[in-house]
């Protein structure tokens, strides 16, 4: 039980977080390079990946770091846009 | 070198504005040349906020004697992002000094840029009122229709086909164009009915 705990204390605070946000208003290349820019700004983000053809933007945070919801919105605003929804791996 | 080889040179080197997004990202560069039947166009504008844009503009007439140069404040008045889509209506305005023969004048700027893009489909209108002295007093209307037969990925080339018109001081020209989208690189290269080459490059940094 101890080692269950343990571990599972191990993986939320040594990997990274994956971060899938739906975003809107996103229609090209620049839109696309507005998002990473902006997001790649914050230390804790790894990659950023943006799916023009469907407005997905895929954060990968660095180990051990995570940005909060309220983080992404405004940084997805700072870029320009809007997000739908955020969820988490 | 006289004043028309340097301004010649420095429309090579440097960037121009029409349908450039007057405003970028926040903190972010935008470098624009637009070179057509009327004139050369160069700017460069620093966006602080996602909500307007600070920036200086020259532009030329064809022959390069005459041009004025503008420091540029431009505005996001308003943003409907939808799930595939964007339309934006951004508010343009500067002012600064007119050149004809190295006579020098007063020159200001004001006007409005409108856009709907979805990621195939894009319909856009401009138009800008411009006094620049013994050089220009224009009303400058541009629409644009176009779509693109594929979306592609952000690092792979993405092709437009636009159809460009143009109307200022009782002249009208229609230019169809190809548009190249890859990164953070739009070029732009048409033909107009009346046989005069387009040639547009913007990069966003």
């Amino acid at each position: 039980m101890r080692l269950a705990f343990i571990m599972l204390f191990l993986s939320a605070t040594l990997c990274a977080e994956e971060i899938f946000v739906e975003v809107k208003g996103v229609v090209c290349s620049f839109c696309a390079q507005g998002i990473s820019e902006t997001v790649k700004k914050r230390a804790e983000v790894e990659t950023v990946s943006v799916d023009i053809d469907t407005g997905d933007v895929t954060i990968v945070t660095k180990t051990g770091q995570t940005l909060d919801d309220t983080t992404v919105e405004k940084l997805i605003e700072d870029a320009g846009y809007e997000v739908s929804s955020i969820r988490r791996l | 070198m006289g004043n028309v080889n340097r301004w010649a040179l420095l429309s090579l080197l440097l960037p121009a504005a029409l349908f450039a997004r007057p405003v970028s990202y926040a903190d972010s560069w935008t470098l624009t040349q637009k070179n057509d039947s009327f004139g050369h166009i160069l700017s460069l504008h620093y966006s602080p906020t996602a909500r307007y844009s600070l920036g200086v503009f020259a532009q030329s007439k064809p022959d390069l004697n005459k041009a004025w140069y503008i420091a540029t404040c431009n505005a996001l008045l308003k943003r409907w992002n939808l799930p595939s889509a964007q339309a934006n209506i951004f508010f343009l305005s500067g002012v600064g000094a007119s050149r004809n023969k190295g006579r020098m004048g007063g020159a200001a700027q004001c006007g409005l840029s409108l856009d709907y893009e979805t990621r195939r489909i894009l319909i856009a209108y401009e138009n800008r009122a411009v006094y620049a002295g013994h050089v220009e007093k224009s009303f400058h209307h541009i629409g644009r229709v176009g779509f693109s037969p594929y979306v592609a990925a952000f690092d792979a080339l993405q092709p437009w086909i636009l159809l460009q018109y143009e109307y200022k001081n009782s002249k009208s020209v229609l230019t169809p164009l190809l548009r190249l989208y890859r990164n953070n690189v739009l070029v732009e290269l048409g033909l107009s009915t009346k046989g005069t080459l387009l040639f547009n490059w913007i990069v966003t940094f």
